[in-house]
């Protein structure tokens, strides 16, 4: 019997080892909308040994050199969940976000398929909910206060509890994944799209993909005055905002406007265009209902229809106070037909703040979120 | 030929000659593998399973003699040193346990606390192995193998506890009831243990996975729930009054109970983890709730939730147990 016992612990022991080989996790290839098929294994080296040169692995990633993010701060977000022996955590993407936005950032994890919206794809370099102008990158605080606050309704989580430390190297993470994403997006057209000859020229590639890239992410904090938006709410009494709020109505069923048309005569999101699709999704549409299957064979993720916001449900996914809506109808959400009212450097805005400032007033009336009266103002920032 | 009386079979079977205590001793044991699960879910919760980056060591030190100051400097440090404590804690005692039994005439006792010392010991090592090469798929067998030696431990203790209060067996049950009761016990702790497998899968999810399998874990879980469900209410609305007796009042009202609690917390657990699932996200069902990560609400329905599953295996093979002994 003992004899027995013995062995069985062996073979189980032997057995459960034989099993503990399985590899490091690795970055997938960003195939999505292409047939797999179509890519030689000369060009999936040329792209995957490029992307690894320039920044590492997920268990060791590198930063390229004249790119301005914290590596320190990446090798601590990066790699196995744990402590090293000096108690210091690593593996904190792994830890709280890659269940859900994948080991490449490609928002396509295992859970991803529990959420609608699907967790957001880094690799575009396109953030939702942020308080830069249309086609810039989020700054710092857009990604921080993202972790912090959550998206209510969603599941995205709110990280209050963690650390102001290990949010910022979260987002440090996050946007070295997107960097990452965007310079693969840029060698699958080169290699793709335009045949460039292999094996491609490094310091090119470093200089025409990896540097811009960085440098876009750049541009918002060297210079926030261009290209951020600081909401400066009106001081307003109880009166002056209820004469907001019918200003915001009027305007909200202005054709300059065009808020019903998605949003619907009452703000229930039920306008007449109903059919629409973020940026993530617009590719796996086709024509016929036919085509939209066929291509979904293309992507990871099946195709997800936008709803648009029904205010009186009081959810809003990048916050509710009155900046955070300001900011929406100011900036647009980048990445869906949700547009941009404001001005942006030479582009005149269908509104000026202060009409967003009324429609604002008047969408958190919908969502019985509007506040007795504004006596301050929050930001200390010039009005745009 | 005059054929034997079963009654005075079950009789022998219960009329152990367990002192009381044994019996203590196996209840301390069950208590310690109690909160030795506890510890062990929660350490998953908050993803605290590989934070000590040595074994059997840790940070050093040996078992038991790591400075306080340093336990309780980090929860997830705390929480995983204090996993290991309980489970030595826990194997000792097993190892009294089945000494004592092994002092005894009684074989199945014996056997159930042998194989309670192997589980154990197959948990440490199962443990340390993930702790030394940072495999998931050893952690997932931890958490599957975790509940198997808990149930055992229950069914050990209840059983060892049984010879004080002996159940009435004046009446046996004719053999078809108590084989329906058997079939039907069998179904809801495998039933069980197959909910408690598919949490281990979700709960150590690999973040290369594809998809579409946590997807259909969760639906397996679902249709899990509507099968017990099922089973439940079949039992208490159409199976004979005698083959409920024979599974016993006392566990049909447990497991009913834990059923319940289970689902609530299963669902709930979801809520605190995921928010609410797309369908109702744009229903009438719409709440405005934000999830937040690690905070006190998910750790402790999350882990309340584990911790019945595991409540509701042992107290189903607490049943199939007590009708095998029965029969």
């Amino acid at each position: 019997m003992g004899r027995h016992l013995f062995l069985s612990v062996i073979i189980a022991v032997l057995g459960i080892l034989i099993c503990s080989c399985s590899p490091p996790p690795q970055f997938r290839l960003n195939s999505e909308g292409r047939d797999p098929a179509t890519i030689s294994p000369a060009q999936r080296e040329a792209i995957s040994s490029l992307l690894t040169d320039f920044f590492g692995t997920p268990d060791q990633p590198t930063v390229p050199r004249g790119v301005t993010l914290s590596l320190d701060d990446i090798t601590k977000a990066a790699g196995p969940v744990g402590r090293d022996l000096r108690k210091v955590e690593r593996g904190l993407y792994r830890k709280y976000c890659a269940a859900c936005h994948g080991i490449t950032g490609d928002g396509a994890g295992p859970f991803a398929l529990f959420f609608d919206p699907y967790p957001r794809d880094f690799r575009k370099g396109v953030f939702k909910y942020t308080s830069t102008v249309l086609g810039a990158k989020p700054t710092t605080e857009d990604l921080e206060k993202i972790l912090r606050n959550g998206m209510p309704g969603t599941g995205m989580p709110s990280y209050k509890l963690l650390p102001d430390r290990d949010i910022r190297r979260l987002v440090e993470y996050v946007k070295y994944l997107s960097m990452r994403g965007e310079t693969e997006l840029y060698l699958l057209r080169l290699v793709l799209d335009e045949n460039e000859l292999l094996p491609l020229n490094k310091q090119s590639v470093l200089e025409d993909g990896v540097l811009a890239v960085a440098e876009s992410w750049q541009l918002p904090q060297s210079d926030p005055d261009a290209w951020v938006v600081k909401p400066r709410p009106p001081i307003l009494t109880t009166d002056g905002l209820k004469a907001a709020v019918e200003r915001g109505r009027e305007l909200y069923r202005d054709r300059r406007a065009k808020c019903a048309t998605c949003h619907g005569p009452e703000g229930r999101g039920d306008g007449e265009q109903w059919d629409l699709y973020d940026d993530w999704n617009t590719p796996k549409k086709g024509v016929t209902e036919q085509q939209t299957r066929d291509l979904a064979r293309r992507f990871t993720l099946p195709i997800q229809r936008l709803r648009p916001r029904n205010f009186h449900q009081g959810i809003f996914h990048g916050g509710d106070a009155p900046e955070d809506i300001y900011l929406r109808i100011y900036l647009g959400i980048k990445g869906t037909p949700m547009p941009a009212a404001g001005p942006a450097p030479g582009v005149p805005g269908v509104l000026t703040p202060d009409e967003i400032w009324d429609l604002t007033f008047y969408v958190l009336s919908l969502a019985g979120k509007l506040p007795q009266e504004i006596t301050k103002n929050p930001s200390d920032g010039a009005s745009p | 030929m005059k054929a034997p009386d079963s009654s005075i079979n079950v009789q022998k079977t219960f009329s152990l000659p367990v002192t009381n205590w044994t019996c203590r001793l196996v209840w301390t044991l069950w208590g310690v593998a109690l909160v030795l699960m506890a510890l062990g879910h929660t350490v998953t919760t908050y993803g605290a399973g590989m934070v000590i980056p040595d074994w059997p060591t840790t940070y050093g030190h040996l078992p038991f003699l790591l400075p306080p100051k340093e336990w309780f400097e980090h929860w997830d440090i705390f929480l995983a040193y204090s996993h290991r404590l309980v489970a030595i804690i826990s194997g000792l005692l097993s190892l009294v346990v089945a000494a004592a039994f092994w002092r005894t005439r009684q074989n199945l006792h014996k056997w159930l606390a042998t194989a309670a010392v192997f589980l154990v010991c197959l948990q440490v090592a199962l443990g340390g192995l993930r702790v030394l090469t940072g495999d998931l798929l050893l952690v997932t067998i931890h958490a599957c193998t975790g509940p198997v030696y808990f149930g055992l431990v229950t069914v050990l203790a209840v059983i060892a506890g049984s010879h004080r209060k002996r159940p009435s067996l004046d009446e046996p049950s004719p053999v078809k009831t108590r084989k329906r009761a058997s079939v039907v016990s069998i179904f809801v702790a495998s039933l069980a243990y197959l909910q408690l497998v598919l949490i281990a899968q979700l709960r150590h999810v690999s973040p290369q996975l594809i998809p579409t399998a946590p997807l259909v874990i969760v639906w397996a879980q679902v249709i899990i729930w509507g099968i017990l469900g099922a089973v439940i209410l079949g039992i208490c609305l159409f199976l004979p009054g005698s083959c409920r007796a024979a599974l016993g009042r006392m566990g049909l009202w447990l497991i009913s109970g834990l059923y319940m609690v289970n689902v609530l917390l299963g669902i709930l657990a979801w809520i605190v983890n995921f928010n609410l699932p797309p369908r109702f996200a744009h229903g009438v069902l719409t709440v405005e709730y934000t999830v937040v990560q690690a905070g006190a609400a998910q750790a402790v329905l999350t882990t309340a939730f584990v911790l019945v599953t595991s409540l509701l295996f042992a107290t189903s093979l607490v049943l199939v147990v007590s009708n095998w002994l029965r029969e």
